[in-house]
């Protein structure tokens, strides 16, 4: 975070947001500052110096902005504003974030109460006509619609417990779990419930659309000591004990580069069409059915024992048919 | 650098309080002569050059500079413009703004939506100086929704914040775009309407320029740069539902026919799932019938060859042909460990198949 290359449109912004933010809790420490406004201390205390400086034309010391520092507390109140005593009108970025979000959430049904969402949406929009309009050009669907998405947020809001009938895709199986629901995580268009399962005695993410029935049971849910409070940047814990494998894609199969948390992808070389990806694929059952069901265009290159086997299915298949 | 920047952030400041102290118009000379940081230019060109370029930065800010309506010489910031508006919120209210202004991953929507809230949040506690003498920041009923809920929009495509500006500047783009990954990228113009996010992947809707015709991009498939070119001149057209054209380019067609399959007992979940009916064989032990809804043929037969022996198709006939035909193809490419030829798949066969699971 360098102090010298910010441009001071944004420094302006900045400190217009800090003179109420800091009237409004007197005593305020440059740390949280710099949490707050989410740039370092170095920069608060630099902004902080700028504002004391300015003020009312004339410029008195009366007439500039009484910034108090308490040197040993690294604390901070402001005892004369020059007017700037409430904050400015919203951006019309900081606008468009809103609103484009309150709209998502509002088209989400079951993630949250949508008349809360509907009735800020509407005065908002009062706030700010034109960018109630600009708006209009970016759309977001958070989630797909998930069934049961009404059943589990009623466990979590009632911190019971809640009984499920789940399809895990990766093993194609569907089972039993009673559950203690933590919280709900919504990313890359899914709704996921993350919760202690006690089938498998540890924390688990769960696709919500995925989730076959629910019931709430009658049991309080343990609550979890200790919950993270970021997204996991996936939803996805691969084994980083085992290898990853490489698969070969060509033709109509390369989209699997895109839609799996691929790490590694390298094109094949001319003229051949096509890219050699590393994926750590969460079993080898998945991984049979993925390249079974590429007719072709997927060859894993490091396990021959998986080529070994798929090919062994596939002949298998193909005698049913009377065809191998 | 730092202290031409600094001068700058700091004029720009004291314009901003002499203006809304202001009780009448101030005239651009008043302003050369009192307010801290003009009074350094040398010449009159000088300064109102440097006082068109402050007064444009601060209209992007959002704050209002407003001239005396006979047209005079003059510059007021009205207070009740300037400032955010009393805004009243109830607990419930707030907290969906709360998770409003958190939805968006920390780019540049990321940081104006955190500022968003933290101005509401201060316009709120002026409103109600008692309300706020705790902790303004964390409302009271609110904050339990916001840790038992967190949802989030991934925006770290590159091409995300070059294509939001074209948007909103209403200019055309040129890119390049790879259809397929490992396909060399072509170039493209398009006339941006605007962006939508379905099922976690950002999409640019516009007017393709080349081909002139309406076209849906993938930006995690643009390659390098996003370049906006030309005046700004794109209108989308009237009434357009952004969400609803995107939805139906990549949405699988839905078809009602339907397949029998055999399959044997206690595998294929996945398909069980979504079966009409499912009945044990007679005089077969260990497998059961399904009638199952089909997709697109080709989704279809690559989910049922993902499961080799243990499914069987009965019919109807080109399902057999279709799964049959990959299972011909699987089986040559791993005995030849190479990639062999397979039947020629569509746009859709490839996105449809998008629905698989992770692994």
């Amino acid at each position: 975070m360098s102090i010298a290359n910010e441009n001071a449109q944004v420094r302006l912004a900045r400190m217009l947001s800090l003179v109420p933010y800091i009237t409004r809790r007197p005593g305020v420490s440059i740390a949280e500052l710099a949490r707050e406004f989410t740039v370092s201390r170095e920069q608060i205390s630099a902004d902080l110096d700028l504002l004391m400086v300015c003020g009312l034309p004339g410029y008195y010391p009366d007439d500039l902005i009484d910034v108090v520092l308490d040197d040993d507390g690294g604390t901070v109140a402001i005892t004369f504003d020059a007017g700037i005593e409430r904050p400015v009108r919203l951006t019309a970025d900081e606008a468009q974030a809103l609103l484009v979000a309150l709209r998502a959430l509002a088209e989400t049904p079951g993630l949250v109460e949508t008349g809360a969402v509907t009735s800020a949406l509407a005065k908002l929009e009062q706030l700010d006509r034109q960018a109630a309009e600009s708006t209009e050009a970016v759309r977001v669907v958070p989630a797909d619609p998930a069934p049961q998405l009404g059943t589990v947020r009623d466990a979590l809001d009632r911190s019971r417990r809640l009984w499920m009938r789940y399809y895990t895709a990766s093993r194609d199986t569907v089972t039993q779990r009673t559950v203690d629901p933590l919280r709900i995580l919504v990313t890359d268009g899914h709704a996921y419930l993350e919760a202690y399962c006690h089938l498998a005695r540890a924390v688990r993410h769960f696709r919500i659309d995925r989730i076959e029935a629910a019931r709430v049971l009658e049991e309080a849910a343990q609550g979890s000591l200790w919950v993270d409070s970021d997204v996991p940047d996936r939803i996805f814990h691969p084994d980083r004990a085992v290898p990853p494998v490489e698969v070969t894609l060509t033709g109509g199969a390369r989209w699997v580069a895109e839609y799996y948390p691929v790490e590694t992808v390298t094109p094949l070389p001319p003229p051949q069409t096509g890219v050699t990806v590393t994926l750590h694929a969460g079993n080898d059952d998945w991984l049979t059915r993925l390249v079974l069901s590429l007719g072709g265009e997927a060859v894993v290159t490091n396990r021959p024992e998986v080529t070994e086997l798929v090919a062994r299915r596939a002949e298998q298949a193909l005698a049913a048919y009377g065809r191998a | 650098m730092a202290t031409a920047k600094a001068a700058k952030a700091e004029r720009l400041l004291n314009l901003v309080i002499a203006l809304l102290n202001a009780p009448t118009f101030r005239s651009a000379a008043w302003i050369r002569r009192k307010v801290a940081g003009y009074a350094d230019a040398p010449t009159e060109e000088a300064f109102l050059r440097t006082f068109e370029r402050d007064k444009k930065e601060l209209r992007e800010l959002g704050i209002p500079l407003q001239t005396p309506p006979n047209g005079g010489d003059g510059y007021r910031i009205p207070r009740t413009e300037f400032a955010l508006p009393p805004l009243s919120f109830t607990a419930a209210e707030t907290a969906a703004l709360a998770l409003a202004g958190r939805l968006w991953e920390t780019t540049a929507l990321g940081a104006a939506g955190s500022g968003a809230l933290r101005k509401i949040r201060d316009a709120d506690a002026a409103d109600h100086p008692d309300a706020g003498a705790g902790d303004p920041g964390e409302p009271a009923d609110g904050g339990s929704a916001v840790t038992l809920l967190q949802p989030r929009v991934r925006t770290s495509d590159p091409s995300f914040e070059p294509m939001l500006d074209a948007v909103r500047a209403r200019r055309a783009v040129e890119f390049d775009y790879r259809k397929e990954p490992g396909e060399p990228a072509q170039g493209r113009r398009l006339q941006p309407w605007g962006l939508v996010s379905f099922r976690g992947r950002w999409y640019v809707i516009g007017h393709d320029e080349v081909r002139e015709d309406r076209r849906t991009f993938r930006l995690s498939r643009i390659a390098g740069a996003v370049r906006p070119v030309g005046r700004a001149v794109v209108r989308p057209p009237d009434g357009l539902d952004l969400l609803a054209a995107v939805a139906a380019s990549v949405r699988r067609p839905v078809t009602d026919r339907r397949a029998t399959v055999r399959i044997r007992t206690g595998v294929g979940a996945g398909l069980r799932r979504g079966a009409v009916a499912v009945t044990p064989i007679d005089g077969r032990p260990g497998w059961d019938r399904a009638r199952i809804p089909m997709g697109p043929l080709w989704e279809t037969a690559r989910q049922i060859a993902g499961l080799g022996p243990d499914v069987v198709v009965e019919e109807p006939g080109d399902l057999v042909d279709a799964t049959v035909a990959l299972l011909t193809g699987t089986l040559r490419a791993m005995r030849a460990h190479v990639g062999a030829a397979v039947p020629a798949t569509d746009q859709d066969v490839a996105l449809a198949f998008d629905e698989l699971d992770a692994p």
